[in-house]
């Protein structure tokens, strides 16, 4: 209760107080003590956030929506609100513009992901039929598909003999990132598979993955993945940035799951939540960065 | 959800646990049950690995929902959650006319369970909201429901993802456990 209160006094009253004095003592904005004095990364660029999100002026606060082509001129008209000149400070307009290409980077991203989340896979559409057959050949090179309807898609870990009711409330995106993962790191996908389909230790490979997208998509839509993609896309992250924290997620569970021996497969969501809670302590280090390295 | 009036409607024994599993093929809509029971949201649902269970408690009352996951290579573990169970409830996806017979021969098979004899069996014909959804009539004859006199037993037809059926269900559901502890 008393951490509440604090909070309030600072963030209403004493922040502002602050920062005028720093200010008149230094002569320089929050902002341009934040791009000055952090290298670039997650730690900067969620300073910058803050320090935008909670500004006064409406200029800084906007910038914050603004579409990817005129965050340019958002610059200029911050640095002319805050009277920031660019002979003293060179750096400063550069050094703002990746933080917000970063920042509005992860909104548009996510809407990307939204859409296709929302996207229903549908066996009338060739493109989507074909990601499926694409996903078999992938994984499994040397045994051919006997039929669309078959029970054989169990053996990639899907629950009947047609996928499509797996995909559910991931719709495409689930399927898409299945694909991503076999196709950019086949073997590491392939080794995943072999352990899902141990006789004991195993576990369905497909419609785990479904899942693990599940909570991609949930830690991406929390805001708890900014971190990760502040330092790993110094720039606008793009889908394939959020298809590469999949195929981190799909391999680390996989080491995890064979680590804890789990008794059954009954037991999948408590061991879930341990994960779940693993990578999101990771995600509280500024320094995070959850790609997936393979030792050979 | 209406579960508030369906917890009152307990509340004339108070502090009772009721153990309550959910059982049926996959996709057939157990975990959209669950969830919207919990007044949860149902718009991320993926298929269930294992189980899922939540407690939706008030005043006093607290209903123990076990939904396993249908998947045929994890139905042989359902068995490990009979014990204790008060009420089964049995999903089936009334617009998958493919598999009615499956889903007949694995409800038939849990009748016969021994540690499940006697436990009032509430099936929901879901998925009623689809156009190709059989009606409830019709998967009750197709199952031979009216054969079933070992136990209590209704078949409800309901909607999962609108809501529409559940509380008519759920309210069946606690009937038949007050008269079973009578």
């Amino acid at each position: 209760m008393l951490g509440f209160i604090l909070d309030c006094v600072y963030t209403s009253f004493l922040r502002y107080w602050l920062k005028w004095l720093i200010r008149h003592a230094t002569g320089t904005c929050e902002l341009q003590r934040v791009c000055s004095g952090y290298s670039p990364g997650a730690t900067r660029t969620t300073k910058a956030e803050y320090a935008l999100r909670s500004s006064k002026s409406r200029v800084l606060r906007s910038a914050l929506e603004a579409r990817k082509d005129n965050l340019k001129e958002c610059v200029g008209q911050i640095m002319k609100e805050k009277d920031i000149k660019p002979e003293k400070d060179p750096q400063f307009k550069e050094n703002l513009h990746t933080c917000l290409l970063q920042i509005t980077g992860y909104s548009s991203l996510f809407k990307s992901v939204e859409e296709l989340r929302k996207e229903v896979f549908s066996s009338e559409k060739v493109e989507h039929e074909a990601m499926l057959l694409k996903l078999w050949d992938l994984l499994m090179p040397t045994v051919k598909l006997e039929s669309r309807i078959t029970k054989q898609w169990g053996d990639i870990g899907f629950q009947g003999d047609d996928p499509k009711t797996d995909f559910r409330g991931m719709g495409m995106l689930g399927l898409i990132n299945l694909v991503f993962f076999s196709e950019h790191y086949t073997e590491e996908a392939r080794q995943v598979l072999s352990h899902a389909n141990h006789p004991k230790l195993g576990y369905s490979y497909a419609i785990v993955g479904i899942n693990l997208t599940e909570m991609a998509y949930s830690l991406m839509k929390s805001g708890a993945l900014k971190p990760h993609f502040y330092n790993t896309a110094l720039g606008t992250p793009e889908l394939q940035h959020f298809h590469q924290l999949y195929c981190y997620l799909a391999y680390e569970f996989d080491k995890f799951w064979v680590a804890e021996e789990p008794e059954s497969i009954m037991q999948f969501n408590q061991y879930r939540e341990k994960f779940h809670n693993m990578v999101k302590a990771d995600l509280e280090d500024p320094g995070v960065s959850l790609t997936l390295t393979v030792h050979s | 959800m209406g579960l508030l009036s369906i917890l009152r409607k307990l509340k004339s024994t108070p502090d009772q646990e009721v153990r309550i599993l959910l059982l049926g093929l996959d996709n057939g809509g157990k975990t959209t049950l669950l969830k919207q029971l919990a007044s949860e949201d149902i718009s991320h649902i993926t298929p269930t690995q294992g189980f899922n269970i939540k407690s939706v408690q008030s005043q006093g009352f607290k209903l123990n929902v076990w939904d396993i996951g249908g998947q045929r290579k994890i139905r042989p573990y359902w068995r490990n959650y009979f014990e204790n169970t008060d009420v089964l409830i049995y999903v089936i996806d009334s617009a998958d006319r493919k598999r009615f017979e499956e889903t007949g021969q694995e409800l038939a098979e849990l009748l016969d369970e021994e540690k499940l004899s006697g436990v009032p069996v509430l099936i929901f014909a879901n998925k009623q909201d689809l156009l190709t959804a059989a009606p409830a009539s019709e998967i009750a004859e197709g199952l031979n429901l009216h054969t079933i006199r070992d136990r209590m037993w209704q078949i409800q037809s309901c909607s999962a993802i609108t809501g529409e059926g559940i509380q008519e269900g759920m309210n069946w559901v606690c009937k038949s456990v007050n008269s079973k502890k009578k």
